[in-house]
């Protein structure tokens, strides 16, 4: 399914479709299905550990001699010394085993399991060691070549600052934040294509950026399609140190139509808060009640693209980070806008930047159609205004629905 | 025999100038004449150097009877040694040139400026079109080139017949050019902002002098953008080029911007903070478009070239230049001359002919 001219990734996604990423220039998997070691820049293969011969001369038929990472490593295990020793080895790791139940009473069965499954035979086997030495030295080469090709600026950006490398690394982070910290659950997933471009509309309930964070990592975990979202945060927000090297590099796209336009051109997710400024700023007491739709940006990117707009909503968010007031000091040391929550004064403050673990809701709503308005609609305020207001009453109802308790209605 | 296509190029002495007239002469269909208050460093045979002021209200009368076809004009706002107090000469001399232009008729005219006019700012879209308003910096070569193409915009008076090109580059590189960035990446150390990796677009200059004969070749019309296929991080660019990098805390890097000021800004901190912290990426849809011209190298290679290249000098001036070709050109200048004087305008012409 090639529509500019570019051949998307030829593997097939755990759902069983296709899959719609594009690849890096000149390979066929998108970075997802790249196999390990399949044009990943490493300069040398890994090598694999072989030739265990028999020896011939007479000599003990245990005799190891096998190369790994470069380096010869020889082994006569049936040296009788070696012999012995590895008979007694063979002996107290069968003790310990038998008398773990003994040694830790108190340890529920499951974990008791693992344990003697830690300290089984495979333990003295050859075989283990030799695999374990190859993974690790394996990553351990991985990640020092990612470094030098970071000093040679051999990796790629797309033109949007996006770098895969740099997702990957910091990923597993929100992975574990997503599933272990927040324990969040994501609805209506289904409402989300699996390609092509739609708008989706966020209501803002965080501050630092973990309601996006969390959204982009529920969209990669969650939904089989496994699409990176670009959200697009505020162009002021790039005035501060590292935050805006961060989400460039993240694939995030500063607000504007013309951004999210291009954007959803070129059939990418982009993410959008329509409340703005006001949505991030807002002090606890504040929290789930929809500020006003800042500006008609959403309407028209919507509009002129054709993109399906999504309701998203994120609850349970605001109780993370309880901003009770706004550090003006900060914001003008760095000359950027301040975002600084603080739960305290002096010593505390800095605990303003630890969130909560507070379960975490995300909820996806059926999309509007943006076609359903007329094509000049972009240019007309009332349209645009009369498509605002539909999406902010959707959400509102969606996020009354929730605090009233009730489960999401199924998509009609 | 058809006669020989003239081409005028302003700001001849200039690194970009002579650049341009050299490959301009190669051409033997072409006659080239060199505008400039100076006269040009290097050798350059066969161009017609006029040494005169852009200001000179008889530059329209020149262009008229040296029946001028196009006109390129390339400040040289880039080169240290030719900035400071003149650098306002060179707007109210881009001004009175148009003026000139357009009062002489001149077909086409193709006008050299930069992208760095859009000015960078964190609410820029990220790429930005040749209709969007142009914001310009604080930085003393950028306002010029701001403030000319304010004039060039300005100057609606000219007749419908004429071709105004504006390309607007990219951040050149190469082993020559004297665009601030390229100033940068030559620092033993060159000066980033902690914390920030704005992507840019960069140029190799070898486009930009194709791009320059391309526009006036091909009769290009309206502000385009111009730059090398692909985007590069500033710390790619770096890597690539194999440049060590100095990151600076922000504040302290405007800080000491306001506070070296003048040439020593210029060595320093040759490119502005602002476009080392929020990226200022211009659309080329319109280049390809509409102009349909490509350059030659894509960013990355444009980067990697930078690492192999040691900068030369420009070359070398030659005192000796040309002194048997002055004969002829003597002699036609003072028939226009005595022509001119001959029509009452009754002052001496200000053109004298100094180099071949």
């Amino acid at each position: 399914m090639a529509e500019n001219g570019r051949a998307r990734c030829a593997a097939t996604t755990k759902a069983g479709k296709p899959c719609q990423n594009y690849p890096p220039a000149g390979q066929r998997y998108c970075r997802w299905h790249l196999p390990v070691g399949d044009g990943r820049g490493l300069d040398t293969a890994p090598t694999i550990p072989v030739e265990t011969e028999p020896a011939t001369d007479g000599r003990s038929p245990w005799r190891l001699d096998f190369r790994l990472a470069g380096r010869r490593l020889q082994l006569d295990l049936g040296d009788p010394e070696i012999q012995e020793q590895w008979g007694q080895l063979q002996e107290e790791l069968h003790q310990l085993r038998s008398n773990l139940r003994r040694l830790f009473p108190r340890l529920p069965p499951p974990v008791q399991e693992r344990l003697q499954g830690l300290f089984s035979e495979d333990l003295l086997d050859v075989e283990t060691w030799k695999g374990l030495w190859f993974m690790v030295d394996y990553n351990v080469r991985y990640q020092a070549d990612m470094v030098r090709r970071r000093f040679t600026g051999e990796y790629e950006t797309d033109e949007w600052g996006l770098d895969w490398e740099f997702v990957d690394t910091v990923q597993p982070f929100f992975n574990f934040m997503y599933r272990g910290f927040f324990r969040a659950r994501a609805t209506g997933l289904e409402h989300v294509p699996d390609s092509g471009g739609a708008l989706l509309a966020v209501n803002h309930s965080t501050q630092w950026a973990w309601d996006g964070i969390m959204l982009m990592t529920g969209l990669q975990l969650d939904h089989p399609a496994q699409r990176l979202l670009r959200l697009l945060y505020a162009g002021q927000a790039g005035r501060l140190p590292f935050l805006s090297l961060f989400l460039e590099k993240g694939g995030q796209a500063p607000a504007g139509v013309e951004n999210g336009a291009r954007l959803l051109e070129q059939g990418e997710l982009v993410g959008l808060f329509p409340e703005g400024w006001r949505g991030v700023g807002k002090l606890f007491p504040d929290s789930y009640r929809l500020a006003r739709f800042r500006q008609v940006s959403l309407a028209r990117m919507a509009l002129v693209t054709g993109a399906p707009i999504i309701p998203v909503t994120i609850v349970n968010g605001a109780e993370i980070q309880a901003l009770l007031r706004q550090s003006r000091l900060i914001a003008r040391l760095l000359d950027a806008p301040s975002l600084w929550p603080a739960p305290g004064r002096g010593w505390l403050a800095p605990l303003g930047l630890l969130p909560l673990p507070g379960r975490w809701t995300i909820e996806f709503g059926p999309p509007i159609d943006s076609t359903a308005y007329p094509p000049d609609a972009a240019e007309d305020p009332a349209q645009s205004a009369r498509l605002t207001d539909e999406v902010r009453q959707v959400m509102r109802q969606m996020l009354l629905r929730h605090r009233a308790g009730r489960p999401a209605t199924p998509s009609a | 025999m058809p006669a020989r296509q003239r081409i005028l190029v302003t700001g001849v002495a200039g690194a970009w100038g002579s650049r341009v007239a050299a490959r301009l002469l190669q051409d033997v269909d072409r006659h080239v004449l060199g505008l400039d208050r100076r006269p040009p460093q290097r050798r350059l045979d066969g161009l017609d150097f006029i040494q005169a002021d852009l200001r000179d209200p008889l530059l329209a009368a020149l262009l008229r009877d040296e029946q001028i076809a196009a006109v390129c004009h390339l400040p040289a706002v880039d080169e240290p040694g030719l900035d400071g107090a003149n650098g306002d000469t060179l707007v109210t001399g881009t001004i009175d040139l148009l003026a000139a232009c357009a009062a002489a008729e001149i077909r086409q005219i193709v006008v050299m400026s930069s992208s760095l006019v859009y000015g960078a700012r964190p609410t820029n879209p990220a790429f930005m079109a040749e209709d969007q308003p142009l914001y310009g910096a604080e930085a003393p070569s950028v306002r010029r080139l701001t403030d000319i193409e304010a004039a060039v915009a300005g100057s609606s008076r000219r007749p419908a017949s004429t071709r105004l090109a504006v390309l607007r580059f990219a951040h050149i590189l190469g082993p020559t050019a004297p665009s601030p960035l390229n100033r940068l990446l030559r620092l033993p150390l060159s000066p980033v902002l902690l914390g920030f990796d704005p992507l840019l677009q960069v140029i190799h200059e070898d486009d930009v002098e194709a791009a320059l004969l391309y526009a006036l070749e091909h009769g290009a019309d309206g502000p385009f953008n111009i730059a090398a296929e692909g985007l590069l991080p500033l710390s790619r660019l770096l890597a690539l080029g194999r440049k060590p990098a100095l990151p600076l805390f922000h504040p302290l890097a405007y800080a000491g911007a306001r506070w070296l000021g003048g040439t020593r800004l210029a060595t320093y901190l040759p490119l502005d903070p602002d476009y080392l912290r929020y990226r200022c990426v211009a659309d080329l849809t319109r280049l390809h478009e509409v102009l349909g011209f490509e350059p030659e190298r894509t960013a990355e290679a444009v980067a990697r070239a930078a690492r192999r290249e040691r900068p030369d000098p420009a070359g070398e001036p030659d005192p000796a230049a040309g002194e048997a070709a002055l004969g002829p050109i003597l002699a036609r200048r003072r028939l226009a001359r005595v022509g001119r004087e001959r029509q009452g305008q009754g002052r001496p012409a200000t053109e004298e002919a100094t180099h071949g």
